[in-house]
């Protein structure tokens, strides 16, 4: 059954692998292949590689226990392209308004709600599969899978993916206790897309990837990175991005192989950072208070605050205290 | 044995002989007859077969690789001794120094990791050591549950399953005394309550919040991505 569960899992980790950047999947794969990650990628992302259409119903139960749930159209063309279209959902949405900022928030719904494989190895060493026979997904044979995580919280995913395109049509995630949390599920499937008048994602945040490794000199600032991480967490990416088209942003991407952790750093003029950090320290003169506001909204974790002069966001789908101890370790 | 007995034997060898020369000789008669009893004795014989590991060597020799022939003549070549001049040169260089100790071994690598960068502990380690110290428990209940060993359910579970209904009479019964355990662990965690650690003294002052409201636009869109899309 072992054996059985490692073939599936070089199968997994070879249709939905490493999230590309915006637009720009070959620029990232090439980043980051040569830094501390490499040789670990798998190395496409199945969904941007094998053109096809669905329209997908996907739920999500907030911490209040009232459900989420909409229906969306994904198009890709094969060739890096996509589009994700709301198409309808609760009665209880303010519909155009969630409709507008879907579509604002299309890149990161695409690279990071979605389950994605994003280091082929990590899913090795930190997740188990166990396969669970066959089922039909919008009226496609699928392999089920059970993805258990190893370390950490012992949350889990069951999939089924196409056996003819190894694409995953339809996933749940399980938090600890072995509640449903999230799931997705195609109700319609098109290997032969209707590429017409398809509006492709274009990404807005200016996002510029980094080599994992001397990320201060190439970006010329003091930059931090955080040197405690959850367990099993690797770092995966680095970029700049941009907020509002004007604030840039030192974005670190960390994984477990399937989850998402994220750090930033807002990148300032050093002067303002250095100003910032030494208020305080001049006779009579009022010391800047580090703080930092958190909040949990279902299972991710969001820490945002200004600490020794730095601007900072940590965000996950981890425990708060280790968010915050992953913040402080990145302090000097 | 003359001249006509070796003609007429390798003639009869070749299954062309004089049948003549065999009424005639005695000799020749009793060689035919122990020669007939050599050949049905070996055609009784069974034929050995070759080893396997044989034709697997025929035939890499056959391809052309020669490791198995470099292998056997470097085997044997004769080893040779070291010359004594370089015995020698390595006992004088080794004369009057002894073998070095553990503090000698230590500076050696002092010396060495003081040529590294110097990349000094995270602040944080100092904080989670005396919080470790201070309350293990508490540390492995927050930190590492994951650790735990994760226990597969029994085989005995589907069968346990079908016994539902009965487990559901045995829960109806044992329902009163439950209460009181229920009760009673409330009181124990009301008075533990009381006895709540101190908070974490991060490097910072922590502030919750109710909403996303005042995080980074960026940060705000991506927290609400990865829950799905939350409407704000």
């Amino acid at each position: 059954m072992k054996c059985a569960g490692g073939f599936l899992l070089l199968a997994l980790a070879g249709f939905t692998a490493c999230a590309p950047g915006d637009g720009s999947a070959e620029v990232v794969v090439e980043t980051s292949t040569k830094g501390a990650a490499s040789g670990h990628l798998a190395p496409n992302d199945l969904r941007l590689t094998t053109a096809h259409a669905g329209v997908r119903r996907l739920e999500f139960l907030g911490a209040d226990g009232v459900t989420l749930s909409y229906r969306e159209e994904i198009v890709t063309d094969g060739h890096g392209n996509y589009a994700l279209r709301p198409l309808d959902g609760d009665a209880a949405l303010d519909w155009s308004t969630f409709e507008l900022l879907q579509v604002l928030r299309e890149g990161f719904l695409f690279r990071y709600r979605d389950l994605v494989v994003r280091h082929a190895g990590l899913l090795r060493r930190n997740w188990e599969v166990t396969p669970l026979g066959t089922v039909e997904v919008a009226g496609r044979t699928c392999r089920k899978l059970r993805v258990e995580r190893n370390v950490g919280e012992p949350i889990a995913y069951e999939l089924a993916i196409d056996r003819e395109t190894e694409l995953v049509l339809a996933s749940q995630r399980l938090d600890a206790a072995g509640k449903r949390v999230a799931s997705m599920h195609y109700e319609s499937f098109r290997s032969d897309p209707d590429k017409v008048g398809v509006a492709w994602h274009v990404p807005a945040n200016d996002e510029q990837p980094l080599l994992l490794r001397d990320i201060p000199q190439q970006l010329g600032l003091r930059t931090l990175e955080p040197r405690l991480l959850p367990e099993g967490f690797v770092l995966y990416e680095a970029a700049t991005v941009s907020s509002d088209g004007q604030q840039r942003w030192l974005k670190l991407t960390y994984t477990d192989g399937l989850e998402p952790l994220f750090f930033f750093q807002k990148l300032e003029d050093p002067a303002v950072t250095v100003r910032a950090a030494q208020v305080g320290d001049g006779p009579g003169e009022p010391r800047e208070v580090s703080r930092v506001t958190l909040y949990t909204i279902q299972n991710v974790t969001v820490a945002q605050g200004r600490c020794n002069g730095f601007e900072l966001i940590a965000m996950g789908p981890v425990p708060e205290v280790e968010l915050l101890d992953l913040l402080e370790s990145a302090l000097p | 044995m003359n001249e006509r007995c070796a003609a007429f034997r390798a003639e009869w060898l070749s299954a062309g002989f004089d049948p003549v020369h065999v009424e005639e000789c005695e000799a020749c008669r009793a060689w035919v007859r122990a020669s007939e009893r050599s050949i049905q004795a070996l055609e009784e014989l069974r034929a050995a077969e070759a080893p396997g590991e044989l034709e697997r060597r025929v035939v890499r020799e056959l391809s052309g690789d020669r490791v198995r022939r470099l292998e056997r003549a470097v085997g044997s070549l004769a080893r040779l001794g070291a010359p004594a001049a370089l015995d020698g040169l390595v006992h004088r260089r080794l004369a009057g120094r002894a073998p070095a100790g553990d503090a000698e071994r230590g500076e050696r690598s002092a010396q060495v990791l003081r040529t590294l960068d110097l990349v000094p502990a995270p602040a944080v380690l100092d904080r989670l050591v005396q919080e470790e110290l201070a309350a293990p428990a508490r540390q492995t209940a927050e930190r590492f549950p994951g650790n735990l060993e994760r226990l597969r359910a029994p085989d005995a579970l589907a069968e346990a399953l079908h016994a539902r209904a009965r487990r559901q009479t045995f829960v109806r019964l044992a329902r009163g005394p439950f209460a009181v355990l229920v009760a009673a662990a409330l009181v124990v965690w009301l008075a533990l309550r009381f006895d709540e650690p101190a908070p974490r003294a991060y490097r910072f002052e922590v502030v919750r919040a109710d909403s996303l409201e005042g995080l980074d636009p960026l940060a705000r869109a991506l927290a609400e991505s990865l829950t799905g899309g939350v409407a704000r």
